[in-house]
């Protein structure tokens, strides 16, 4: 056993380090700090900032034109993104890109995967439907051949950012005369094709991420099909898979963790803050100690060969324990508000100049934030689902 | 980071495993385990070459380290050999190779590694009473008393801080058949032994003094500290085999015409204490991570803290949704797996229980 970071990765993160501190802006830091939401453009300035100093794909193998860092320095580099109050990078690009480059011919691959990281192209993910939540392989969206095309019928729905996308990543059903999961195909369909129509899900905070998209007679070239036809649940599978580290999250748990500190120094109780709260104060020590447990049993995860019996279950775990501990730690942070906490201005939380008495933009945001991230629980497959997935391994 | 165990590590742990499914079986019922039952095992499990786990060779110990100490007591934890390891192997005998005279080693270090001889750490006190008497040394004597002695009334010595008159701490080995020692041995709730001290003016000339350098308190928390994460591994070990029983308990009861595993409510909670158990090693290695790597006394004990805590709520967890599982077996002396729970328990009250290392935890934030 070794149970301390290498010289060579305690460097690798002190690089990191001077990275975030010589590049990342402070009005993006700011947004970040301050919960704020993030529009495209936010989005778009980081990822080119990290192409700018040579870091795309930090996630991605080598051979997909990523950094081919190990397990531990993506974690090393998420962690450090995250106390340093970057934006994240987006999500989408890390289930795309690994799927074209394992199932995409040389066409796609030409095409799709060089403006994928500077984010040129947007790419959401068109898997739900209504009544293909859970059940995934439910799913009722039509591809039925005619000529060199696909004519697409359907309703996708909780498509985060569909509206500032160009492209979307989808399931659907091109068999229906086989078992559900032997009928899926894995498509991609261009945004702008005639029949799409965006229709926006306002969240409970006010904000608008997710959408429907409503598919009606779209022509979707037969050259969109990734890997073969009715294999499309093989690939959704391996997406599942390819992250197993990046589910538990620790970095972001961390930052969590420095929020509540945060709150509970600048929140006051009685003209204490509440950081001197017995209550309070143990709450958070307690929250601070199940995340370094997280932390450890993701370390063990990552230097843990994928063929160990904790390998296949890990990934449905990880999510288990990270998803719960981020809900703990913002119930926390919503807690750490006093009878304003009952106040909401979502015109501040996105960064419009708002004049209240004593107002800032972090306390604006507990609340809401507290509410929005009960979906960590039921996106990526709900708790239930996990459980159930992770019971298959002995039961 | 690699969390492998090392081949020598392999082997100990096989050696452990061997003799805890053979020799140390758990007898039973529980409290009907006699004395000198009790020693007999603690000199089977000497005979290993484990009591001297961490103490220096050339006075008859393996010289091993604290993640070796882990691998044997998560190796007595899985077939709960319910053998004060923690305590009176690695706190006791580790402290007695860092402070006591060449001569006393010489004499007494030895035969403790080879089984003969039984030191324990006596250091709490019964503060749930108003005032706490605790131990003063006065008039070159000791008066006072200490409380839930682990193996207390096994031990042929025992290790306690003092306080003198100039307030500072004094370690003390007193033999526990002077005449001035009053010991009330008492069952623990898993079947071990623990025992009430009282020191009733044994005078200094009697006792072996330890020297502790210039901090006395420093070192006595490094001793409990490896003893807790020690104790930390036992649970570790415990929890694993409590959630297989579990498991295995699921499979075979059969109600409403089938196995009981077939229920998602009950595969659900199996998958809850998985993750707990998970948590456990994650928490035992981090404990003994601060052993090795702590750049100071005050992160070592933080992070011990944590450890300790996180194991006693885990500990907790996975006893009573065990329990949950073997319905009225899971209370009963005779069902074996009760034993785990009650050792688990057991682990979580000494050396201070979750909510205490939390409070501890919490003050050095």
């Amino acid at each position: 056993m070794e149970l301390s970071e290498s010289t060579a990765d305690q460097e690798f993160r002190l690089q990191v380090r001077q990275f975030l501190e010589q590049h990342l802006p402070d009005d993006l830091r700011q947004k970040v700090m301050d919960f704020a939401w993030l529009d495209k453009a936010d989005y778009e300035r980081w990822h080119n900032l990290l192409a700018d100093y040579g870091w795309q794909g930090p996630a991605w193998p080598k051979e997909y034109g990523g950094q081919g860092w190990s397990a531990l320095q993506r974690k090393i580099f998420d962690e450090e993104c995250q106390l340093a109050c970057a934006p994240r990078t987006v999500p989408h690009l890390n289930m795309i890109c690994p799927v074209l480059n394992a199932f995409g011919t040389p066409a796609q691959k030409q095409r799709f995967l060089p403006n994928m990281f500077r984010l040129k192209t947007w790419w959401c993910q068109g898997y739900s439907e209504p009544g293909a939540g859970s059940d995934l392989a439910a799913l009722q969206t039509s591809a039925v051949r005619e000529g060199d095309h696909y004519v697409v019928n359907g309703h996708k729905i909780w498509t985060t950012w569909a509206h500032w996308c160009d492209w979307m990543f989808a399931l659907v059903r091109t068999n229906r005369e086989v078992k559900a999961q032997e009928g899926i195909s894995f498509v991609l369909i261009d945004m702008r094709s005639p029949g799409i129509t965006v229709r926006p899900i306002i969240s409970a905070d006010g904000c608008h991420d997710l959408n429907e998209v409503f598919l009606d007679n779209v022509k979707v070239p037969l050259d969109n099909l990734v890997g073969e036809e009715n294999k499309g649940w093989t690939i959704a599978k391996f997406l599942l898979g390819f992250e197993r580290a990046e589910m538990a999250a620790v970095g972001l748990c961390k930052r969590l963790l420095q929020f509540c500190r945060k709150a509970a120094q600048t929140h006051y109780l009685d003209g204490r803050p509440l950081w001197d709260d017995a209550l309070i104060r143990h709450r958070l020590a307690e929250l601070e100690m199940r995340v370094k447990v997280h932390e450890w049993t993701a370390l063990r995860v990552l230097a843990s060969e994928a063929s160990s019996p904790l390998a296949s279950a890990a990934p449905s775990m990880l999510k288990l324990a990270s998803s719960e501990l981020q809900q703990d730690l913002t119930r926390l942070l919503k807690d750490c508000t006093g009878p304003r906490g009952t106040q909401y201005l979502r015109a501040l939380r996105q960064g419009e100049a708002v004049e209240v008495k004593d107002l800032r933009a972090f306390d604006n945001a507990l609340v809401a934030n507290y509410i929005d991230w009960r979906k960590v629980t039921v996106y990526g497959g709900t708790t239930e689902v996990q459980k159930t997935i992770t019971a298959k391994a002995f039961a | 980071m690699n969390f492998e165990l090392n081949d020598e590590q392999c082997m100990l742990e096989d050696a452990v495993a061997k003799l805890v499914a053979g020799k140390l079986r758990g007898e039973r019922p529980v409290f009907a385990v006699s004395d000198a039952a009790w020693q007999k095992r603690w000199q089977q499990l000497a005979e290993l070459g484990v009591a001297g786990l961490l103490v220096n060779p050339e006075h008859g110990g393996a010289g091993m380290g604290a993640l070796d100490a882990v691998v044997v007591a998560r190796a007595l934890g899985r077939g709960n050999a319910r053998l004060p390891f923690a305590v009176c192997a690695a706190s006791a005998l580790w402290l007695l190779d860092q402070a006591a005279s060449p001569a006393f080693k010489a004499q007494w270090l030895a035969k403790a590694c080879a089984g003969e001889v039984l030191f324990t750490l006596a250091v709490d006190d019964d503060n749930h009473l108003p005032q706490p008497p605790g131990v003063r040394l006065e008039g070159q004597a000791l008066h006072g008393r200490k409380s839930a002695v682990v193996a207390g009334g096994l031990a042929q010595w025992l290790i306690v801080p003092a306080q003198d008159v100039a307030g500072a701490t004094r370690l003390l080995a007193v033999p526990a058949d002077h005449p001035a020692v009053r010991i009330w041995s008492v069952p623990q709730l898993d079947g071990h032994n623990s025992a009430e001290l009282q020191l009733n003016g044994v005078p200094l000339a009697d006792v072996e003094e330890l020297n502790a350098g210039a901090n006395p308190d420093a070192l006595l928390a490094q001793a409990l500290d490896i003893g807790r994460v020690v104790l930390c591994a036992e649970a570790q070990g415990l929890m694993e085999s409590l959630w297989r029983q579990a498991l295995d308990y699921l499979k075979n009861r059969q109600q409403f015409r089938q196995p009981l595993i077939q229920f998602q409510v009950l595969q659900h909670r199996l998958v809850d204490m998985l993750t707990a158990v998970e948590s456990a090693h994650s928490a035992t290695l981090l404990g003994a991570a601060s052993l090795l790597h702590a750049n100071a006394d005050a992160e070592r004990s933080q992070q011990v803290a944590l450890a300790k805590c996180r194991i006693g709520r885990l500990a907790v967890q996975v006893a009573e949704q065990a329990t949950q599982c073997f319905g009225g077996m899971g209370i009963t002396d005779e069902f074996e797996s009760s034993h785990y729970t009650r050792r688990l328990h057991t682990i979580d009250m000494t050396w201070g229980n979750a909510d205490e290392q939390l409070r501890r935890y919490a003050a050095q934030m």
